[in-house]
């Protein structure tokens, strides 16, 4: 116990570590935070996931829809998106998992607006619109599909052979706003009929979404995601999706998913400089002399300092969400309601701390094996393979090897509960993995002790005048 | 307690680095003098389990080299070239070297005020590594070897770099440690092994030119053409 706390001594001195605080520090501040709070500010609106109705009725869930209705709807709301993002010139993009924003050029302007012209046949006047009078809270695509949106009922949807969640689109399901959001659209100023069929459409999405970026919202994955619509969407609140949210989620539930969300992609990369940082103090320090010959097992000291590079890690982790776990609870008393207090220490502990043994455990292996930063490529280029698709982020990841769980939304309960043996046993597999590569650190740990396993050239420490042989 | 050699060969790809090596030493202080590149901190690496012998055998009192468990335990293990974290306080650095050697909590409040006196830092004990003197962190390291009472130190060019005083100093350190137990130490100075061994071994390029007390005539040569070189 006393190593171990020396071991999180060291750890706390070094700076890397102080750059994974600050970036879970900066990632709850800037991505999560602002989420509960713009929730708690807008608790009265149909499409918040705390609204409670006092008519007795939630936004109607009804069964299949024609694909006709489908594609007029995308098409609607895509190109509604595209005016908006065109007026604006601010087009918004995931080209690594998180969004950004791209302005385009006056040429690459000019090729919109000829597309828009296409596709509504207004001209670029009506197009460009009275600056003055755009909101773009009121060219949402929530409702251009006729005042509703398309919604993923828990329990639609299936499970592939791969252990990936597959929505077919008759799972979707047409739900019409009922509520006064300031969502709803108000398209009197440009109001139009779209003048192209779907399959061109499609190739001038595809030309506009090339221009934007990779994963643009006008891509194919992003369109049928968000056109189609589904329960992650900002959709009215069903009364399923009232009672997951109450009841399912009690509350907190539902924010510490959305907070290990908004961290995972950290926690894909960054733990990796913990480890490394520890194990490579000892050579940069001249330290590995004086540590090999000590009695204490290989064994025992690779998992101590494992055990303390994963403590650290979890301890911003389990630290973050804390003062938002208290305005939740404090708004739960308010109206009544059961908050879960421990479900924050529960989703981090189940969602993200495998995946912080895993990258640690890797990164562990690959440096006691090389003794330098091959590790932090490695990990580098795990996160880019391993990074859910865009797709996955709002729908949920949950395949069986999939390192990292993305559920960017605060609805869904459903579906995880859907998927929760699929989710359990990912998160055991990588668990075991995890422990497995931590075995094997110890192993090669214990062979280089003994001289073993050395890379690259041995190099003389000293260089004294008094040369022996001049006296034979 | 007795250390024997057997026939010890060690190769770093085509390069033979100890050839043939075959030694015993028993109790008190025993010397390895040898030029850069003679082989000397190699074989103070073997025996301190850091690398393992190409052939031969090596063992302490019967219990073999490949019991790396146990012949950690009779080792004290003093690096020619080391440093220390920087950012620890010397105290920090006993008690986590103690950590790495299990010694239990007790002991170690035992021992760390007790080697730390001995060494003359338990003024320093709470000054930050970074801020010690060369010499201070050597007898830092010395202290650190000592601290699971080994019955053999192995000491690499202790006194390297080392003013008089200071290596006056760890001569009458290692003299004192060295009753009933076994101290190798390694230098390049013979006069250094002269004053601090009663025997001694000389390695050049891997192989073993002398192996006898420091009285000996060879050793008196080796001194004479020393003190001519410095002149």
């Amino acid at each position: 116990m006393f190593l171990f706390g020396m071991e999180c001594r060291k750890i706390a001195r070094s700076i890397l570590y102080w750059v994974l605080v600050l970036t879970l520090l900066a990632v709850s501040f800037f991505q999560y935070e602002p989420i509960v709070k713009s929730e708690l500010q807008r608790t009265d609106n149909p499409n918040s996931v705390f609204y409670i109705t006092t008519s007795g009725s939630y936004a109607d869930e009804q069964n299949s829809i024609p694909d006709e209705d489908m594609e007029r709807a995308m098409m609607a709301g895509a190109t509604n998106r595209l005016i908006d993002n065109y007026r604006n010139n601010r087009y918004e993009y995931y080209p690594f998992g998180y969004v950004k924003e791209k302005t385009m050029s006056a040429q690459e302007q000019s090729v919109i607006l000829q597309y828009l012209m296409e596709l509504t046949g207004l001209n670029e006047q009506e197009l460009n619109g009275n600056p003055n009078e755009t909101d773009t809270s009121q060219i949402g695509d929530v409702s251009i599909s006729g005042g509703g949106a398309f919604i993923l009922e828990p329990g639609k949807g299936s499970t592939n052979e791969g252990g990936q969640f597959i929505v077919e689109p008759d799972d979707w399901q047409y739900v019409p706003s009922h509520g006064e959001s300031s969502e709803t659209p108000n398209n009197t100023d440009n109001s139009f009929e779209i003048q192209v069929s779907f399959e061109r459409f499609k190739e001038i999405m595809e030309e506009v979404s090339r221009l934007i970026g990779r994963n643009s919202y006008f891509s194919r994955t992003m369109l049928t995601l968000y056109y189609f619509g589904n329960d992650m969407e900002d959709t009215p609140i069903t009364e399923q999706q009232h009672r997951d949210f109450y009841e399912g989620d009690r509350v907190t539930g539902a924010f510490a998913r959305y907070y290990c969300d908004s961290i995972s992609l950290v926690i894909l990369f960054l733990p990796a400089f913990v480890i490394i940082d520890l194990m490579l103090r000892d050579k940069k320090r001249k330290m590995q002399s004086l540590i090999y010959p000590r009695t204490i097992s290989s064994t025992k000291l690779i998992c101590i300092r494992y055990a303390a590079a994963v403590c650290m890690t979890m301890l911003p982790v389990l630290i973050l969400p804390i003062k938002s776990l208290f305005v939740l609870m404090r708004y739960c008393r308010s109206i009544g309601v059961q908050g879960d207090v421990l479900a924050f220490a529960k989703y981090t502990l189940a969602w993200i701390l495998p995946t912080v043994m895993l990258v640690t455990a890797l990164s562990l292996l690959v440096t006691v094996l090389m003794e330098n930063y091959t590790a932090i490529l490695l990990t580098g280029l795990m996160w880019l393979v391993c990074r859910p698709s865009v797709d996955k982020i709002a729908g949920g990841n949950y395949g069986l090897f999939d390192l990292i769980i993305r559920h960017n939304t605060l609805k869904g309960y459903g579906r995880m509960m859907e998927n929760v043996q699929m989710l359990a046993l990912n998160r055991i597999c990588i668990t075991v993995m995890a422990f497995g590569l931590v075995g094997l650190s110890a192993l090669v740990y214990s062979v280089k002790r003994k001289g073993g396993l050395v890379f690259g050239s041995r190099k003389s420490t000293h260089n004294h005048w008094f040369k022996l042989s001049s006296y034979h | 307690m007795e250390i024997q050699i057997q026939a010890l060969n060690k190769s770093f790809g085509k390069t033979k680095v100890l050839d043939n090596i075959s030694l015993t030493i028993g109790n008190g202080m025993f010397g390895l003098l040898g030029r850069n590149g003679s082989g000397k901190t190699t074989l103070m690496q073997i025996l301190a389990t850091l690398e393992k012998p190409t052939s031969g055998t090596i063992t302490f009192d019967k219990i073999p080299l490949g019991d790396t468990r146990q012949v950690r335990s009779l080792i004290g293990y003093l690096p020619q070239e080391f440093s220390l974290y920087p950012d620890m306080s010397v105290l920090e650095i006993m008690r986590y070297l103690a950590a790495l050697s299990n010694l239990p909590v007790k002991v170690q409040h035992q021992r760390i005020p007790e080697l730390l006196k001995k060494v003359n830092l338990w003024e320093d004990r709470e000054k930050k590594v970074r801020k010690l003197s060369g010499g201070m962190k050597r007898r830092l390291g010395i202290a650190g070897a000592l601290l699971h009472n080994p019955r053999i130190l192995i000491a690499d060019e202790p006194t390297a770099g080392l003013d008089p005083l200071e290596r006056l100093r760890f001569y009458t350190l290692l003299n004192d440690f060295s009753t009933n137990r076994i101290v190798i130490v390694s230098s390049h100075i013979v006069s250094d092994i002269e004053a601090m061994c009663e025997k001694a071994a000389v390695l050049d390029t891997g192989k073993l030119l002398f192996h006898g007390t420091v009285e000996d005539d060879y050793m008196k040569m080796l001194r004479q053409l020393e003190q001519e070189v410095k002149k």
